[in-house]
């Protein structure tokens, strides 16, 4: 939201509340239906990628297509964002462009708000730095309401989030959303990779229970955000963290596996689970077109913001 | 000139020796005469000062002037009118400079480049060659030849033996040791304080211990060998503490606070705006609480304003890229009340302890605050004006006849909104922009010439 209460793009999952998640949750399911999608022809949106990315860019570009938009690709990945007249300056050019939307991924904390902050114009975070990524959440959630039924449905379910939560933007969004639904959410991993002063209502466990949990999300290990001095010993967290085929012989049909992507096949997950039937890792990938389309959509028309 | 020669009216005067009603009458300079029921002289200016308050001109230990090298941010001549127009008659300016005033040659050479301002600039000498950490300068040497305070500003000394080292040479020489209490170990790169806040931004982040482990090795080696320390711009309520005890135990140490931590604390970084990015970063408020009760206790000797100008490419950029400082050297008085308001509001009943004289406060107040403001407004006025003189063995304190005419007169009627307008800085990276602040320094007469009249700094009349 702006200083005077204008609703603009989507930064941060805690500026949502439950009513915007189920608005988002139906209407991206819809669309996932066949239903008819808006038209916003004639209007573009600029994807400005500052971090390296496939999936999510790609899934924006579809998205923006099928809404009638045309997307502009601004690729500048590997340029350095403390050569500081750039960033404004680039910010302030393309908006020069006059899009309705920009969408934003940067390695450093906070560039969407800036973005939109610059320039004006409603502006959605494709992630940004170890902050948040609130659109793979509500993508997250949008793929356990349509393998659960329904958002009450969510109500009660365990979810156990595993791996490096500390460094991942993508596991702040979702235990913000996951607690909006009722889930009860557990965060597994090294210690060291663990929140120290956030989400302190979440459980922490230590070791990897299968069972104990209706949802296994299993995040990406980034070594390279790993802090000074502190290290990854791989076959100790294997052996601790990873959903490795033994650890997953028992799962019972109902439990589900998601991972936000790209997986690393033998690090977090073991190569042939990705496909298994518990897994709902590539619906995912296919939902995240239709939940950007919904969430495009709500910006666009003002009716979200956060 | 009729400019020259003025009769303070009414003055509520307050100083080393603490609050009293009078007239002061200044020509040539110095202060020619005090009493009550003085007439103005001819040719002779009578500025009314019936409501507000007079003080000694403030004194800033920790402004960044950046010249030379970084004249894109600030000069001596655009910082020394901000520092004009926060009411300060001299400023010791940090030595973060390109080059590095850490010999006598670079340092005459700089100092030849301050000589004909309106204030005084003292230039701090680097603890290390280059600031590089690697090599004591010459302390004593440079000591002898006028430099009172050094200092890698910018960073800490890393190294604890050449800190013992240094306060070998400070022992003997006199010279002030002022450190950037951060142990670079421990910060890990941060961008803003380690907890809640900057957990949930996704932010790096520096511990408080990178300040208080820094803090407690130094008081310890001035326990030890002795010399003077001087604890810059500390931030954390542990600092407070452990320069409490310190003192206690009679070692020679003092301590500055900033103006903004003594506002702000880390959830205006909640808004993602670097203008909020400093180092050391802004605290928890039990922090900024615990500042103010060192304030109200007198373990925090001085206010140090830490103005650090840079240009806008500097911090237009998302938190962890930006630069770390901010600009306040004009609103420090402003800035600190405020934030000794909202500390009152915090703890009601809280007050300084303060030494005012025989008078009756009450008598005194101007009449737009309360006698718990008024208070602490005096004890603010103590920590930039009378603190710093102490610190450096400067006279013209307690005001008398024949002191040089350094004086600040203070309205407390008035309320600002600060804006890029309204900012004398070449820069303008100000944590204020937008904010109201209380108070204004209505007048700034240094050497005798009222270099800020009426709010509005006589630029044209004094910095050609």
């Amino acid at each position: 939201m702006t200083s005077d209460g204008r609703r603009l793009g989507l930064h941060t999952s805690t500026k949502l509340d439950f009513e915007d998640l189920v608005a988002l949750v139906n209407r991206g399911l819809e669309l996932s239906r066949g239903g008819s999608a808006k038209s916003f022809a004639g209007r573009n949106v600029i994807l400005a990628f500052f971090e390296n990315s496939t999936r999510t860019k790609v899934s924006f570009e579809v998205a923006s297509t099928h809404l009638g938009m045309t997307a502009i690709n601004f690729d500048i990945t590997g340029s350095s964002l403390s050569k500081g007249e750039s960033v404004k300056d680039t910010a302030e050019t393309l908006a020069s462009y006059d899009p309705s939307l920009f969408v934003v991924r940067s390695k450093e904390s906070g560039l969407s708000q800036l973005f939109e902050d610059w320039t004006g114009i409603p502006t959605i975070n494709a992630g940004d730095g170890e902050h948040e990524h609130p659109t793979q959440a509500i993508l997250d959630i949008t793929t356990l309401v349509e393998r659960f039924g329904s958002l009450e449905a969510l109500g009660g379910l365990r979810m156990a989030i595993v791996g490096d939560v500390l460094h991942s933007r993508v596991a702040r969004s979702l235990t913000q959303l996951a607690n909006l639904c009722g889930i009860e959410v557990s965060f597994l991993g090294p210690d060291n990779m663990m929140p120290k002063y956030i989400f302190p209502n979440v459980n922490r466990h230590s070791s990897f229970e299968v069972e104990r949990y209706d949802v296994l999300y299993l995040l990406r290990i980034q070594r390279e955000r790993l802090a000074h001095g502190e290290t990854l010993e791989v076959n100790k967290y294997r052996s601790r963290f990873s959903l490795t085929k033994e650890r997953a012989a028992h799962l019972r049909s109902e439990q589900v596996i998601m991972h936000p992507g790209p997986v690393f096949p033998g690090m977090e997950i073991d190569a042939p689970l990705i496909d298994a039937t518990n897994s709902l890792i590539r619906r995912q990938t296919e939902i995240s077109i239709f939940a950007r389309m919904a969430i495009v959509e709500a910006v666009l028309e003002g009716s979200i913001g956060g | 000139m009729a400019e020259d020669r003025f009769l303070l009216k009414d003055a509520t005067l307050f100083d080393a020796i603490g609050l009293r009603r009078v007239d002061i009458r200044l020509e040539k300079g110095v202060v020619s005469e005090m009493g009550v029921g003085l007439l103005p002289g001819v040719g002779e200016e009578m500025i009314n000062c019936d409501g507000l308050l007079v003080a000694p001109s403030f004194i800033d230990l920790h402004t960044h002037l950046r010249e030379p090298g970084g004249e894109e941010a600030e000069t001596f001549l655009s910082g020394s009118i901000a520092a004009a127009a926060g009411g300060y008659c001299r400023v010791v300016a940090m030595p973060n400079t390109e080059p590095v005033p850490d010999s006598l040659g670079v340092i005459d050479e700089i100092r030849g480049r301050t000589l004909r301002l309106p204030i005084a600039i003292d230039l701090a000498a680097s603890i290390t060659k280059g600031r590089k950490g690697g090599e004591i300068v010459e302390i004593t040497e440079l000591t002898r030849r006028g430099v009172k305070v050094f200092t890698d500003d910018g960073n800490g000394v890393q190294s604890a033996m050449l800190m013992r080292r240094a306060f070998e040479a400070s022992a003997a020489s006199g010279a002030i040791l002022a450190q950037h209490c951060e142990d670079e170990s421990i910060m890990s790169g941060g961008a803003m304080n380690e907890g809640e806040i900057g957990e949930r931004l996704g932010l790096k982040m520096i511990s408080s211990l990178a300040e208080t482990i820094m803090v407690a090795r130094d008081v310890e080696l001035c326990k030890a060998i002795g010399g003077r320390l001087h604890l810059q711009h500390i931030s954390t309520s542990r600092a407070v503490a452990l320069v409490s005890e310190a003192k206690g135990d009679g070692a020679f140490v003092t301590c500055e606070v900033t103006p903004h931590h003594l506002l702000l604390d880390e959830s205006y970084v909640g808004s993602g705006k670097s203008l909020f990015k400093v180092n050391p970063p802004l605290r928890t408020i039990d922090d900024v609480d615990g500042l103010w009760r060192g304030v109200a206790s007198g373990a925090v000797d001085v206010i140090g304003t830490d103005h650090a100008p840079h240009p806008r490419w500097k911090k237009d950029l998302p938190f962890e890229s930006a630069a770390f400082g901010m600009v306040g050297i004009e609103e420090s008085l402003s800035a600190s009340f405020l934030g000794a308001r909202r500390f009152m509001g915090r703890n009601p009943g809280y007050l300084p302890k303060l030494s005012v004289g025989t008078i009756d406060v009450e008598e005194l107040r101007p009449p737009q605050i309360s006698v718990e403001e008024f208070l602490w407004l005096l004890k603010l006025v103590e920590l930039l004006s009378l603190g710093p003189r102490r610190l450096l063995r400067l006279p013209n304190d307690p005001i008398a006849e024949g002191m040089k005419a350094d004086l600040v007169v203070i309205d407390p009627s008035v309320k600002r909104v600060i804006s890029n307008e309204s900012i004398w800085s070449k820069s303008k990276n100000s944590p204020y922009l937008g904010m109201e602040l209380p108070l204004a320094i209505r007048h700034n007469i240094v050497n005798g010439r009222m270099i800020v009249r009426d709010r509005c700094v006589e630029v044209e009349r004094y910095w050609r």
